[in-house]
Formats: C-alpha cells, structure tokens, sequence
C-alpha cells in the first residue's frame, strides 16, 4: 500500500515539476517578437481592406445595420463600438485611428499598450459585421489576444529601439556605471546581431503567450479535422475535389486534377491526418519540422488555390509559435551578416567607381 | 514547486538561444498558483467552445460553456473551428434587381470577383451571402420542426424567421441607399459543384444547369431545396428602420 501511495506521490510531484516547466520557464522572447510584426502587419492589412468602404460595413444604412444586431441569437458578452457611431467622420476619426493602433503595433511602438488596445479594436470591428466574418477573423484575434500576455515588443521594435538610444546617450553623458551598462547592452546587441536594438531579457509571460498560441493552434487543427470526419466526402476522397470545384473560392484552375482520382483521393485523406494528428505531432523534435511544412503547402495551397491567402498567412503566423528562438535568432543574425556584408560591398564599390570624367 | 529549469532542458520549439540573455526571477510559488489556475480557466473555455457548436453538440457540452459563454463572447474566442467540414459545400449568392427612379433596369450579384477587390473585400461579401442561407436553412429546418409539433419550435421559428426577415431588409435597404432605387428584388442563389465526371465530359463550373435544383434533388427534399429561392421586393418604405416588425418571410 505504501508503495503504491508512494508512487501517486512521485506522479504527482513529476506532474507539478513538468507543468511548471512547460509555463512558467522564461525564454526568448524573439518569436513573440517575430509574430508580433506579422500579426501587426495582418491587423493593418485586414482592417486598411474595411477602407474600401467602410460606411458599407460599419455605417447606419450599412449591409447589416445596427438594428438588425438585436435579432441575432443571443450572445451574452460581445460587444463593440461601432453601432454607436451614427456620424460618418467619426466612424472614419475611429477607423483612421485604430490602424494607427495596428501600424504601432507593428513597429512596435508603445508595444504593451498597442497590443492591448488592437485586441480591442479588432474585437469591435467583428463583432459589429455578424455574417461578415470567417476563420482568418478567428485566428488573428486569437494571435492578438495573447500578444497582450508577452513582451511582445522586446525585440525588433521601436520601443527597444529607443530604449538603447536613450541608453546610449545616458552612457555617454553619464558616470561610469550607466556607461558600462551602456556598453554591456551594446555588446550583447552585437552578439545577437541586432544592431541598435538592445538585449533583451529571458520572459516568463513570453512563454506563456507562446505556449497559449500553441496550444490553441492545436485545438483549431484538432477541431478541424474531427468536423470533416463526419463528412462522407473526406472519407471516400472527394472532399478536395469539391473544394477545389467550388468556382467562388477558385483563384487557381485545379479542376485538370478530374484526371487524377487517385491524386485527389490522396490530398483529401492526407488533409485529414494532417489536422487530426498536429495536436501529437507538432510536438515531438522529429515530426515537428515535418509538419510545419504541411503547414507551409497547405495554407499557401488555399491561399494561392482558394483566393485565401490572408487566412493562410495568418494561419501560419501561428504557427511560427512552434519555431525555436534559436532557430529565428540563427536566420535573423544571417540576415543581418549578409546586409551588413553588402553594404560594405556597395561602399566599397562606391570607393573604387571609376571616374567618368 | 519545482525548480524553474534552465531553457535548454525545455521541450522541442522553445530552445535556448546561444545569447546570454539576463534571467528573471524565477515566480513566487503563489503566483505561479495564481497563474495556473486563470490558464486551466482558460483553457477550459476555449475547449468548451468547439465542444458546444456549431451543431450536432452534447448537452453536457451546452451545460460547460454556458457559465463562460461571456468570456468567449467578449474575447471573440467562441468558435468551432469546422473549417470546410463535416464537407466543402455549394457556395450561394445574392441576385438583386434594382428599379431605377428613371425606369431602368440594373441587375448584380453579390459577391462579384470583378468589381469586389482586394480579395479580401469580396470574401466579406461573399461570407453575407454565405451566411444568410446558412439563417434561410436553419429557417427551413425550424419550420419543419413546427410542422412536426416538436416542443419550443413554434418559438425558435418566430426568433430565427425574425433575424432572417431582418436580415434581408438590411441587405435590401442598404442596396436601394446606394443605387438611388425605388424597388429592388433579392433572390439567393445556390452554386451545386459539378462531379469530378461533369468536368471531364466537357462542362464548365459556371454552367447554367449548376445553379438550379435538379429535380432529383428537389424531391428527396420533399421540395424544400428548390433553388433559386425569392426573397422578394421591397421599396424604401418597407425597409426603413423599424418601419415594420420584422416577421415571417
């Protein structure tokens, strides 16, 4: 009996130690940087779309105008801004105003406050277009709900940008210990080949934004793949068939494919797999890159084939949640070598133009 | 508690940088406490949310998220995440017939890939039309409860016929205030995709014949599915806000 009791024990204790170290442990916060910029970018993107008409979508005499939001289902809790807006150059004060929230975020300026306030933003602007919305709208409030969590602006950002600067003129104008924090961050800013931008710090709360994005990533896949499995289509290999033959989704003729039963057979089943089993195999070192490429193929597959390219990219701005720091730092110091290289070369060359006169 | 590990002992996808990055202290025991708790909340809800809908779902799934139906609904997290399933389906349009104050005759439909751009743009467009026949169907099917005497229908039909109704006013309204029309005429269209064989014995996606009913399909419905369907006319005045309770088209 003591053996058995002894042996929940340690179950228990291994289960503690394990969930505190897959949420509480601090990490680099360059990939909720990473998808700070891409969420930020969609934000702007998406919303500058509303622009093409607003009044259309958001005004009183709109394609579904305030009135109508009190015949819908109910829905405790939504809310949103715009149906209290009756004057057209408020509604656009307020839309002009929000995509400057989102280009803040973006670059990440007030990155903690911008974060929080496009949440909001993107929330209002949803939930006042009921029948507008599909699974991008999903997805990019999800990536920017848990940007809210993170230091989402701790690299590759204005506010870290600033922050060196002012660190650097404290150094110089300073006494001998701002200057050798000064130093320090510039070192280390060096050493990550960030230039300019000053080190910032390992991030308990950028694991935990991380780790919610991944996990609710696995939750859309899983759900996703369990609702096609009461389809008939997805199990005798149509189903991508009727995608592909569905004219008002198609930007690309895929429809040659009737000649390829089999090939149709083959990318319907694989779709299925592919999205039951992400929330498995996403996770281990060995299938995760594997996946991800599926990621990479199927979402541009909708996109550059469906006419969905923004829920495709943003679909796999989630999944950048599951890229290791090591990996984004590794690429984004490339980068970084090769530009720095270049610009030497282009001086160079500058240097030993031959005069034409 | 455990000790807080080093990062590099983390699992795959949250490795260390090779940075000396400054370290933070680790959480107080009774934040981490804190923490745990709102993340197992969380958690719970945006679990609940696919569980609970869209239909079929369990009644012990509608009983789980009914005390974080708020949450979901204020953070826009309540989703089902169904995307093309249980299977991709025919995609449906709005035709309307606009009368001109000065007798003309303009016809549209929306969405229009030609004239909705970006792309993004028409897809808006086309999710109104996508999502008024998915109300026109759960109407259909709601009358056939009724019709079957099933307890609470009578209610839900006058609910969902009222957001439809209001719905298509909306739409209508808002197409007359911008064409300057004096009567407009919706009609929803439903676009059936062809078989893998329709294409290879020489049709085209946007036959004629592929956004009408075929009869076969017409009668298996018991005539409910008999596409297009009217969703009539209206003038200025029987769209105006509140002009007219909205009721059962």
């Amino acid at each position: 009996m003591q053996t058995l009791v002894q042996a929940v024990r340690d179950w228990y204790t291994a289960v503690i130690a394990q969930w505190n170290r897959f949420w509480f442990s601090a990490i680099d916060p360059i990939v909720l940087s990473l998808i700070r910029i891409c969420t930020g970018a969609m934000l702007l993107y998406t919303h500058l779309v509303w622009s093409r008409g607003l009044e259309a979508f958001f005004g009183d005499d709109a394609w579904i105008r305030p009135d109508v939001l009190k015949y819908l289902p109910p829905r405790p809790g939504a809310w949103e801004y715009f149906s209290s807006i009756h004057s057209p150059t408020l509604l656009w004060t307020v839309h002009i105003a929000a995509l400057i929230v989102f280009a803040m975020l973006t670059l990440g300026l007030c990155s903690r406050v911008t974060s929080v306030l496009s949440f909001l933003c993107a929330v209002s602007y949803i939930n006042r277009v009921p029948g507008a919305q599909f699974g991008l709208d999903d997805t990019e409030i999800m990536l920017a709900a848990y940007l809210m969590i993170g230091p989402c602006g701790a690299c590759w950002s204005l506010d870290n940008w600033l922050k060196t600067r002012r660190a650097t003129r404290q150094g110089r104008a300073g006494d001998s210990a701002t200057r050798s924090a000064a130093l320090s961050a510039r070192a280390t800013s060096s050493r990550t080949s960030d230039p300019g931008l000053l080190n910032p710090t390992y991030s308990v709360s950028a694991n935990i934004a991380i780790r919610l994005i991944q996990l609710h990533m696995c939750l859309m896949y899983l759900f996703a793949g369990m609702g096609k499995l009461r389809g008939d289509g997805w199990w005798d290999g149509t189903a991508f068939w009727l995608a592909i033959a569905n004219q008002e989704y198609q930007t690309l003729d895929l429809t040659w494919l009737h000649a390829h039963p089999y090939l149709v057979n083959f990318l319907t089943l694989a779709t299925v797999f592919w999205e039951t089993f992400y929330c498995a195999l996403i996770w281990p070192r060995l299938t995760r890159p594997l996946m991800l490429l599926i990621a990479v193929i199927v979402h541009l597959g909708i996109g550059f084939g469906m006419g969905l390219m923004t829920f495709g990219l943003i679909m796999l701005v989630g999944n950048t949640a599951f890229l290791s720091p090591t990996l984004v730092r590794g690429m984004a110091a490339r980068i970084s070598r090769r530009r720095e290289r270049a610009g030497q070369g282009s001086a160079a060359a500058l240097t030993h133009q031959p005069r034409t006169k | 508690m455990a000790e807080i590990l080093p990062h590099k002992t983390l699992t795959a996808g949250q490795g260390s940088a090779p940075v000396d990055l400054a370290q933070p202290r680790p959480l107080p025991a009774w934040l981490r406490m804190l923490l745990s708790v709102l993340i197992v909340a969380h958690l719970f809800a945006i679990v609940a949310a696919p569980l609970a809908g869209p239909p079929p779902a369990s009644g012990l799934s509608q009983e789980l998220i009914a005390p974080v139906l708020p949450y979901l609904n204020a953070t826009y997290f309540n989703h089902g995440y169904r995307f093309f399933a249980p299977m991709p389906g025919p995609s449906h349009l709005i035709a309307y017939r606009l009368e001109m104050p000065d007798g003309s005759i303009r016809e549209d439909v929306f969405p229009n890939a030609k004239t909705e751009w970006p792309r993004q743009w028409y897809h808006r467009h086309f999710m109104l039309a996508e999502n008024l026949c998915g109300i026109w169907e759960v109407a259909q099917n709601a009358i056939l409860e009724r019709q079957a005497n099933r307890p609470q229908a009578k209610m839900f039909v006058s609910e969902v016929q009222k957001d439809l109704d209001a719905r298509v006013r909306s739409l209508a309204n808002h197409l007359l205030k911008e064409s300057g029309a004096e009567r407009v005429t919706l009609t929803l269209r439903r676009h059936y995709l062809p078989d893998w064989r329709d294409i290879r014995d020489g049709k085209k996606l946007d036959d004629a014949e592929f956004f009408r009913t075929p009869l076969e399909l017409q009668r298996l419905s018991g005539g409910r599915e008999k596409f297009p369907v009217d969703l009539g006319t209206f003038t200025p005045a029987d769209v105006a806000v509140d002009a007219k309770p909205p009721e059962e088209i």
